[in-house]
Order: structure tokens, then C-alpha cells, then sequence
């Protein structure tokens, strides 16, 4: 017998010495090229669902010969998983020296990265070789997310819409068949009095999905000030007094109507603590509306996706708020750049040319979609669909966002620009602030440790003392340091209004 | 024997199985609900909850993954590479430290002890694990990444080899075949090791389900998609259900029916676990004591 | 002058057979460090070289100047573990848990094997055997969607079948009530972990010499008696190794158990979130690394303290058990 284990042992190790055939090396001698006038190599960061697509490197050819030519770069994808780009990865991949020259940094706050030392100060090379970000910074907020504390670390896509308007999509044929007559703005009552009537028809159905990840969004216009509501919010158009969320009448109005919600049945039971995602709760037929952002988009996937056609009914006005990092992506370059400047190079091509960003997002004309005669409108070629196309599943973060090719005309520019603009006629006092929360990060991480105690309770109607826990709450927040927080951001919030 | 013994016998026999049947039925009912839910329709898994006996079949699940063979058998294939070379060799690099360190008369063991015992408690932390692993042993993408990074040695096994061979092989015994001239790796191999086997298949046992189990080495040291564990197959697609979940509405484009639904996630934890199944007898045939000591005294 | 000398000759001979014992000893001393050499090998850059990552927890990391030129702040990292209110219950939980989950592992452990003794030589122990190791196969994700199975408000098998079988017509919120919860986490920690607890101390009691329980027969020792003085001091070492080194672990918990099990929910937090919980919490949006080397610093502290201060206290009382 031991004489197996001895020779099973010294097969492994044979076998893993011969398996150790070394990956990529990881810190690339610097890159040489430009003296020697070979293209500049840019590696990006490609962000997927999983597993690389298929014709992956297919596209960064063609990608590559569209632009080599002209910026005498060419790119290498660096793919991960996109939720990767959550879990501290970038930190330990940079940290270890891992070249990355471009890298985006998706729906979080970029400052940690910045005060980790992880990510280069971009304001010369922008000046120098991005001449098409610098003009469109000066009509969209792209520069916004990743200033800190004057300097910009990132460029952010322009955004097909801005601001928000928040409402339920609901199922098309409930608003025919209770004969809802079509509003600019319905009142939670009205919407409760819709679910009541669908619940009165359909007893076994909570017509509202909500669960962890979907949740209510509030029916009065909130400002974050570029940051979350940890510390603090404006509440309305016309407010400049950031004021705690939680404690506020408006805050808790609405949760209690979410409990009366709750109590009448409008709303699954297990709604704070489910494992089903928002498809799996429509597809059973559990429910067939929840809360969502009114743009234009959302109302076209879900016959695809849940199986019945959508009308949107918006419960706030249009408003446009300060931006919040977590809405949106930011492109930097990391410390561990080679190529900093043909980065930028090829990040400003991606606003100037918009070929260029639709084949990052969806592949080769031809192979991955085909045009069609609506503008801007695009679909699968013959033969070809989501599962078995070699490039689909990515993610929008490309340059400007509005030229995006989209696969329903309701999510093209006629419908974005329009409700861009109806949002950007009410701006709250907040808009293009920041809030630098250094020097406050415990007490920042106490109150979100609070408030992730009872946010999704209280959010989807599942506590009882509705008025109880609020004070619990707030009892805590004191404890965790709220009121320093909101009047540490107030006294910088007044300092950038006066310096208007 | 008897009648009173016979009797005592019978009770605590019959206690014995009461308590040990009651209790597997326990530890399995949990692994029957998880086969249903996999094979039952997504839409009553959903709306009704899951069920010992599935209300309405489906094997929509399996044909997902029969699809989807590729990636999943691939990854398969992997992970039992790595599970085999992986017991195997942390069975003997443990259990020849152990016994390394139980030897008298030689100076500086009790130094590597302390060494050994100071890593259960203090860790440096992923960042400069990390770059000693990718900077300096070179391990992306390579099996080694897979198998040596936390999971080849610990202390804790170490130990128990230690405190079983201290304990139960007599001292005697080695001393003995020491005067007679052997040297130590052959007294290891050839009589402590045979009677250590209960406390090597335990820890052999544990090492692999470890192993199998086992997917933050894949997170952090494998990019290529051929190179993914069943493990870390699996926390990808939940991991990529739950992202996609909380932020389809900023992303815009995603179709979230191309999901993997929550059957089919069960499923894939049923072909997880199969395979490993397969090593338990292996390991059990060990349990029970090797030679008889009596011999050896005599 | 005698006693000179006769200092000096037993020097002399001592001194000889030193030399005699080293000499005979180097082929064993050099076997000895073979042996270890594969595991002094992996410790080395498993463990000691990523060790000097510790200096993190005192520095403000700025990856710029690397971690060994980013300035020193000295105990700031470590202040965001106490400047919430729960740093109090967090330390409690984790103790708590710990202490229940060591002494109900060795007492139901050691009596379930003992059980599982008795049966040993029949066929179906194996079966038992396997079984009970199944659940150390699944994840506490995967374990976390079958217990929501059992004790969702809506259709969880407990609120659906078993409550109106006793008669209770209002469905338990189990996800909105802490009180059951250290009973569901104790219990699930039980149910993943008794197995591998139960195959320790069997196969420590499988290698007591049968010898002494037939011997124990013949004296007409009854199966208490047998298991008092026989099988109990068998186990001793193997028990008091398990307690010493689940000493080191008691500032650290099961991750997965307490922040999938309870699908982080919120309310349940002041019976279920451990420092563990917190720490990933806290730092899931901040991705300070000098914050989780302190955090981590502070656990293994707190178990080294621990782990010396228990084999003090073995070496007291049976010396030969302890560890060091």
C-alpha cells in the first residue's frame, strides 16, 4: 500500500511540475515600443458574466485594426468577472504589480481607490490627448465621480439618461383591465388602490415583486450629494438643509404606507429575505410589477425577460440630483500603467468615434448583429441568439452612451434625450457637489452598519412597529455619528455654495 | 457472558441505532429536498417553495446542464485532478512532518512547534499572499495554483497526526527498530504509517473534501476559463445571478431569462457533490485499526 | 583535589558520551529535517513570507510608496471596529457561539461515537459513517437556500405543514425574529460539523487495545464502567488537543454560517453578526486593506493569548497532554 501512496505521490508531483507551465509573467518589462514605432500595447480591463466570450479575441483584431493606424496602439483584453471588480481584486491584482493600463471601475465610489494610492491623476494627460472628453466634460458631469479633492482620477461614460424619475412598471394588462387612466404622476394611493384591485381579482398573487435587490424608491426628489445617504440627503428642489433620511416625515410616511402594503398583501411575505431574483418571482407568477427608474429603456425588456408587456407609472416628478458614484462607471488608469498615454489615446477614441464603443460592446457587424432600418436599432443576424452568440453579454461602459446601438427603438436617443431633458429642468440645489468624506470613514461604516440592519425591513414593509424601530434606528445613528457626518458634509456644502 | 451483560448489550446496541438512524435521517433529508428541487418545475419551486416529493417534475435542469457539458465536465475533470494530487500529497507532506517533529534527541523542534503553531494564529492577509504567489512562485493559471496556496499543510492536521502517533503508536516500537539500525524514513513508512491509518484516512478524508470544496484559489490565481473548479464554476454563476439581479436596471442590456434559474443552481450542486461521494468508502476501508498491536508486542 | 578529579573525570566521560550520542544521532538528526523539509518549505512561503503583510494593520496603505514605504498610523485602523455601537455584541456573539459550539461538539461528538462504537463491527456503521459526513459537502450558500426552504414565512415547510399540524394558524416571521436564531445557527453548526468530530474520536477509541476491554469483561465490568475508566481517559488527549487548538480559533467564526444562513438579514444582526460578519460588511465598500490586516491582527492576537493561556493551564493539570 505504501508503495502505491509513494507512487501516486510521485506521479503528482511529476504531473504538477509539468502542469506549472507559467502563465502570462506578470510585470512586462516597460514598454519600449515607442521608440522603436511598433504600436504601443494598452491593456484593458474587459468586464464579463462569467466566462470570457468566444470570439473575444475575434473583436479586439478587428477592434485593432481600426485603430492602430490612428492612435499607434493596440489594446489586449484583461478579462474579469464583473463582479470581481467588487471583491477588492483590483487592489490585490495592482498591489502585486500586475500591469493594467486602462481599467474601469464600475458602480462604486472610487475614492478608496484613490486614497490607496492605486490609480494615476489624470487631469495633464486629458488636457494633452483627450480632446474629446474635455469638450464633452464641459456639457455632461463624466469628469464629476472621480474628482477628488481637485484632481480627476476617471472618466465616466456619458450616460444615456440623465437624472431620475422613479415609478412601478406594471403589467400591461392590469392598467386595460382596471381601466387606469394615463397620469403624469400617480400618488402611492392611486398605486395602491390598482394593487388592491388586483389582489381583490387575484387573491393568490402579491401583485408588487420586491426582494432584497429591488426596493422601493422614494416618491420625493432625493439628493445624495455625490455620495450615499449615509451622510445625508436634501430633501426636495428647493432644500440646501442636508438633513438625516431616516428621521425625516417624509421617510416615514412612506415605510408606513409600505407596511400597510404589506398588511393588505400587496407584497410577498418573504420579500426582505428571499432567494428568488426579480425573474424568478414574475415568472411564477407570484407578481407583476415593481418598482423601478422611469427610463424609457425599462419598459422594453420585459416581455423578454418576464413575459408580459410593461407601462411605466411614474409616482415622483423628473429631478435631476448630484450624481452618485454607485449610477455610474468611471475608466482610470492604475499605477501600474505602462502605457499611460496611448490609454488615454484610445479612452478619448471611444468617445469620438462610436463604431469604435459598439464593437467593444457588441462585437463585428455582421457576425455578432446586423443593423436595421430604425436608427440606431440593431438585432441578431440569422441563425444567431443570446445563447449561442460568441460575444453578447457585455456591459454598457462605453464612451458616449447615447450612441449606443440598442435592440428596441423605445431605448434609442429619441426617447433618452427626451427624458434627459425633462429631468434636467428640475435640478436639486446639489448638482455637481461632492461630499469628501475623509477623515470620517468609521463613523460612515458604523452608520451603514445601522442602516443595513433596517433598511430592507423597513423598505419592504416586513416590520411591524413600524414607528419603533425608526426610533431604535435613529437612536442608533446618534450613537454611530450621524449628526457629525451630515454637519461635516453641510459646512462643505455651504463652502461650494457660496463659491458659486 | 452473562445474562445481565447480555442484556446491557442489547440496550446500548439498540440505543446506538436508534440515535445514530434518527440522526442520518437528519443529515440526509436535507440532501433529498436539494435532488427534488432540482428536478422539480422552476415555476412551483418558485411560487410554492421546495418539497420533499417534487409536486410537478421537470428535468429541464439536467438537459441545462447536459447543454452546457462542456464548461461543466471540464471543470469536473479539473477539480478531481486537483483533489487526488492534492490529498495525496498533503497526506505526506503532513503526517512526515508530524512524525518529524515527535523525534527526541534532536535540537530545534521545539522552535518549529511554535513556528507551526504561530501560523494558526497570524496570517499576513491576501495581498501579500498574493503577490508571493504570482510574483514570486509564478502559480496563475497552473495546477500548483490550485493545490498548494492555504490548503497543502495546516497545522491543525499536523497536530492531530501528532497527538494520534504520540498516543497510540509506542514508543517502543521505534526505539526499538532505531537500535536495530533502520533509519527513520523507513520506520515511517514501514510501521508507523500502517498503524497511523485511522488518523490518515480521517485526515485524509477531511483534505479532500477541503479540496473539493475549495474555491478561493481558483478566484484569485486562475483566469482561464479551462482551468475553473466545479467550486468556483458555481459561486461564478451565483455570484453573476445575484450581481445581475441587483443591477440589471444600470446596465440595461442584460436578458435576465438567459439566467441560470434556481433548479438549475440546485442541480449543479447535486453534480457537485456526486462525485466526492465516491471517496468516503475509499477512505473508510482505513478507519477501522490496522495491525494488531499484540503482534507487534510479542 | 579529589573531588577535582572526580569532577573532572565524570566531565570527561559525560563529555565522551556526548560525543558518542551526538555522533550516532547526525544521520538521524539530518532524516529528522528531510522529513520536515517539504512542510518547512510550504510554511515558509505559504505562511512566513506573506506574514510581513501584518505591518499593515499600523500603516495607512498608499500602494504608491508600496506597503513597506506607506507611513505608519499607528492604532487607526483598529478604531473602526469599536466605534459602532455593536462592538460589544459582535465580540459577545463570536465568544458565545464558540464556547457553545466547543463543548457541544466534544459532548455530543465524543457520546455519538461512542454509540457509533458499540456497533462498529456490523456493516451498517459504515452507512452511518458516510451519512453523517454528507452535510460537510455543501456550502452554507447551498445550505442557506434549503434552510429558507424550511423556514420562509410564506412557503417554508415549518410555517406550511408543521405549525398548522400543531395547531398554529400565524406563520412564524423566522427571519424577523432573532430569538431563534442562536437555536437555528447552533443547530446547523452541529448538523455540518458533528460528523468529522464523530470519525476523530472514533478513531481514537478503534485503536484502544481490545485487550483491555475484554479484560474489563471478564471482571464483569459493566458498559458505564467500561466507558468511565476505559474508553473516556482514551480520549482524553485527543479532546484536550481539540479544545486548546478551538481556543486559538475564538475570535474567528464560520463565515458562510453567519452571513448566508440568516440571508443577511438586517434585524437578525444582534444575535447573528460576528466580527467576522462585521468586518466583511464594513469593509465590502471601503476595500481598506489596513483595515482588514487589523481586524485580522486583532483576532489572532486575542487567539494566541488564548491558546498559550490554555496549555498554561493543561500543563498544571496534566502535563503530558499539553501541546508546547
Amino acid at each position: 500500500m505504501k508503495r502505491v501512496l509513494l507512487a501516486i505521490a510521485a506521479l503528482a508531483l511529476v504531473l504538477s511540475a509539468a502542469a506549472c507551465a507559467p502563465g502570462a509573467p506578470t510585470g512586462a518589462p516597460s514598454d519600449q515600443s515607442a521608440a522603436t514605432g511598433q504600436p504601443e500595447k494598452v491593456i484593458m480591463t474587459y468586464l464579463h458574466g462569467g466566462a470570457p466570450p468566444a470570439d473575444m479575441q475575434l473583436v479586439v483584431d478587428a477592434i485593432n485594426r481600426r485603430i492602430r493606424d490612428r492612435i499607434n496602439a493596440e489594446i489586449e483584453y484583461y478579462p474579469l468577472p464583473i463582479f470581481e471588480a467588487f471583491t477588492g481584486k483590483y487592489h490585490v491584482l495592482l498591489s502585486s504589480g500586475e500591469r493594467i493600463d486602462l481599467m474601469v471601475i464600475p458602480f462604486q465610489n472610487i475614492v478608496p481607490y484613490v486614497d490607496a494610492g492605486l490609480l494615476n491623476p489624470l487631469d495633464e494627460l486629458l488636457a494633452q490627448h483627450a480632446p474629446t472628453i474635455m469638450a464633452l466634460s464641459q456639457e455632461f458631469p463624466i469628469l464629476q465621480t472621480a474628482t477628488v479633492r481637485g484632481e480627476v482620477y476617471g472618466v465616466a461614460p456619458v450616460n444615456a439618461t440623465y437624472g431620475v424619475q422613479t415609478g412601478f412598471i406594471v403589467n400591461k394588462d392590469w392598467v386595460t383591465e382596471f381601466q387606469i387612466p394615463e397620469k403624469e404622476i400617480y400618488t402611492l394611493d392611486e398605486m395602491g388602490e390598482l394593487f388592491g384591485a388586483v389582489k381583490a381579482k387575484y387573491p393568490d398573487m402579491y401583485p408588487v415583486c420586491v426582494n432584497p435587490n429591488i426596493l422601493f424608491l422614494s416618491p420625493f426628489p432625493i439628493d445624495s450629494l455625490g455620495a450615499s445617504a449615509s451622510s445625508g440627503v436634501l430633501i426636495g428642489l428647493e432644500s440646501t438643509q442636508i438633513v438625516n433620511l431616516w428621521a425625516s416625515q417624509e421617510y416615514e410616511d412612506f415605510v408606513l404606507k409600505m407596511r400597510e402594503w404589506y398588511e393588505a398583501g400587496y407584497i410577498p411575505p418573504d420579500a426582505a429575505t428571499t432567494t428568488a431574483t426579480l425573474a424568478e418571482q414574475t415568472n411564477a407568477g407570484v407578481c407583476a410589477a415593481y418598482p423601478m427608474i422611469m427610463e424609457p429603456v425599462q419598459t422594453t425588456t420585459t416581455k423578454a425577460s418576464f413575459g408580459f408587456e410593461s407601462v411605466g407609472m411614474p409616482t415622483s416628478i423628473n429631478y435631476y440630483p448630484s450624481l452618485s458614484p454607485n449610477g455610474s462607471a468611471n475608466w482610470s488608469v492604475p499605477i501600474t500603467a505602462k502605457s499611460p498615454e496611448a490609454a488615454v489615446k484610445f479612452l478619448d477614441l471611444m468617445y469620438a468615434d462610436h463604431e469604435l464603443a459598439n464593437m467593444l460592446l457588441w462585437g463585428i457587424e455582421g457576425k455578432h448583429f446586423v443593423k436595421t432600418d430604425v436608427e440606431q436599432v440593431i438585432a441578431f443576424p440569422e441563425g444567431v441568439n443570446g445563447q449561442n452568440s460568441g460575444y453578447y453579454v457585455t456591459y454598457g461602459l462605453y464612451g458616449d452612451r447615447r450612441y449606443e446601438y440598442q435592440w428596441d427603438v423605445r431605448a434609442t436617443r429619441r426617447f433618452t434625450d427626451e427624458y434627459t431633458a425633462a429631468n434636467m429642468k428640475n435640478p436639486t440645489k446639489a448638482v455637481g457637489y461632492m461630499f469628501d468624506p475623509t477623515g470620517y470613514t468609521n463613523q460612515i461604516i458604523a452608520i451603514d452598519a445601522v442602516v443595513n440592519k433596517y433598511n430592507v425591513a423597513l423598505l419592504t414593509g416586513s416590520v411591524a412597529d413600524v414607528r419603533g424601530t425608526l426610533e431604535k434606528m435613529n437612536a442608533e445613528l446618534k450613537a454611530a455619528g450621524i449628526d457629525e457626518v451630515i454637519a461635516a458634509n453641510q459646512a462643505q456644502f455651504d463652502a461650494w455654495l457660496a463659491s458659486r | 457472558m452473562n445474562q445481565s451483560m447480555r442484556k446491557e448489550n442489547f440496550a446500548w446496541k439498540a440505543t446506538a441505532h436508534i440515535v445514530l438512524a434518527s440522526l442520518t435521517v437528519l443529515t440526509v433529508l436535507p440532501f433529498v429536498l436539494l435532488i427534488s428541487a432540482s428536478v422539480t418545475e422552476e415555476r412551483s419551486v418558485i411560487a410554492n417553495g421546495y418539497s420533499l416529493i417534487p409536486p410537478a417534475f421537470s428535468l429541464a435542469a439536467y438537459e441545462y446542464i447536459l447543454a452546457e457539458w462542456g464548461q461543466i465536465g471540464r471543470a469536473y475533470g479539473v477539480t478531481v485532478l486537483v483533489t487526488v494530487i492534492g490529498t495525496t500529497v498533503s497526506l505526506l507532506i503532513t503526517s512526515m512532518f508530524a512524525f518529524g517533529l515527535l523525534q527526541k534527541g534532536v535540537p530545534g523542534l521545539k522552535v518549529i512547534l511554535i513556528l507551526l503553531l504561530v501560523t494558526m494564529l497570524f496570517n499576513g492577509g491576501i495581498v501579500p499572499t498574493y503577490y508571493v504567489y504570482t510574483r514570486i512562485l509564478q502559480v496563475r493559471n497552473t495546477l500548483f495554483g490550485l493545490i498548494v496556496p492555504n490548503l497543502l499543510m495546516n497545522a491543525f492536521t499536523v497536530i492531530l497526526v501528532m497527538a494520534y502517533i504520540r498516543h497510540n503508536v509506542p514508543a517502543e516500537l521505534f526505539e526499538a527498530a532505531e537500535m536495530d539500525g533502520a533509519n527513520l524514513f523507513h520506520i515511517f513508512f514501514r510501521i508507523v504509517a500502517p498503524l497511523s491509518t485511522p488518523i490518515l484516512a480521517t485526515v485524509g478524508l477531511l483534505t479532500a473534501i477541503t479540496y473539493w470544496n475549495d474555491w478561493i484559489n481558483g478566484l484569485y490565481y486562475i483566469t482561464k476559463p479551462e482551468l475553473y473548479t466545479i467550486q468556483l464554476l458555481l459561486n461564478q454563476i451565483n455570484q453573476n445571478i445575484t450581481f445581475l439581479a441587483s443591477n440589471a436596471s444600470k446596465l440595461g442590456n442584460v436578458d435576465l431569462r438567459s439566467l441560470p434559474s434556481a433548479t438549475i443552481r440546485m442541480a449543479i450542486v447535486v453534480v457537485a457533490i456526486l462525485p466526492i461521494l465516491l471517496a468516503y468508502p475509499f477512505f473508510q476501508k482505513y478507519f477501522a485499526k490496522g495491525i494488531a498491536l499484540g503482534a507487534v508486542k510479542g | 583535589m579529589s573531588s577535582q578529579s572526580l569532577v573532572s573525570s565524570e566531565t570527561t566521560l559525560l563529555r565522551k558520551t556526548a560525543v558518542a550520542r551526538r555522533r550516532r544521532n547526525w544521520s538521524k538528526i539530518t532524516a529528522t529535517y528531510l522529513l520536515l523539509l517539504p512542510g518547512l518549505v510550504y510554511l515558509f512561503f505559504n505562511n512566513y513570507l506573506p506574514m510581513v503583510g501584518i505591518v499593515m494593520a499600523f500603516k495607512r496603505i498608499d500602494f504608491r510608496l508600496g506597503i513597506f514605504g506607506s507611513p505608519w498610523n499607528g492604532l487607526e485602523n483598529f478604531r473602526f471596529l469599536f466605534a459602532s455601537g455593536d462592538a460589544w455584541i459582535i465580540t459577545r456573539n463570536t465568544i458565545l457561539y464558540n464556547v457553545v459550539f466547543i463543548v457541544l461538539g466534544i459532548v455530543v461528538g465524543v457520546s455519538l461515537a461512542i454509540l457509533m462504537f458499540e456497533l462498529h463491527e456490523q456493516k451498517i456503521a459504515r452507512v452511518y459513517q458516510t451519512l453523517i459526513l454528507l452535510p460537510m459537502l455543501m456550502s452554507w450558500v447551498v445550505v442557506s437556500y434549503l434552510v429558507f426552504a424550511l423556514l420562509s414565512t410564506e412557503t417554508g415547510f415549518i410555517n406550511k405543514t408543521i405549525l398548522p399540524l400543531l395547531g398554529v394558524n400565524q406563520p412564524i416571521a423566522f427571519y424577523q425574529e432573532p430569538k431563534y436564531w442562536p437555536f437555528i445557527l447552533v443547530l446547523a453548526n452541529m448538523w455540518k460539523g458533528i460528523g468529522f468530530g464523530i470519525i476523530v474520536y472514533l478513531s481514537s477509541i478503534l485503536s484502544i487495545n481490545p485487550e483491555y476491554f475484554d479484560a474489563a469483561k471478564v471482571d464483569g465490568a459493566s458498559k458505564w464502567q467500561q466507558i468511565r475508566h476505559i474508553t473516556l481517559p482514551s480520549l482524553k488527549p485527543v479532546v484536550i488537543i481539540m479544545v486548546i487548538l478551538n481556543m486559538s480559533r475564538m475570535f474567528y467564526s464560520d463565515f458562510g454560517l453567519f452571513y448566508q444562513l440568516p440571508r443577511n438579514s438586517g434585524l437578525l444582526y444582534d444575535v447573528t453578526q460576528t466580527i467576522d460578519v462585521y468586518v466583511y460588511n464594513a469593509l465590502m465598500t471601503q476595500n481598506n486593506f489596513g483595515m482588514s490586516a487589523a481586524a485580522g491582527l486583532y483576532q489572532s492576537i486575542v487567539g494566541f493569548i488564548l491558546v498559550i493561556a490554555a496549555n498554561a493551564a493543561i500543563k498544571k493539570i496534566s502535563p503530558e497532554h499539553a501541546l508546547f
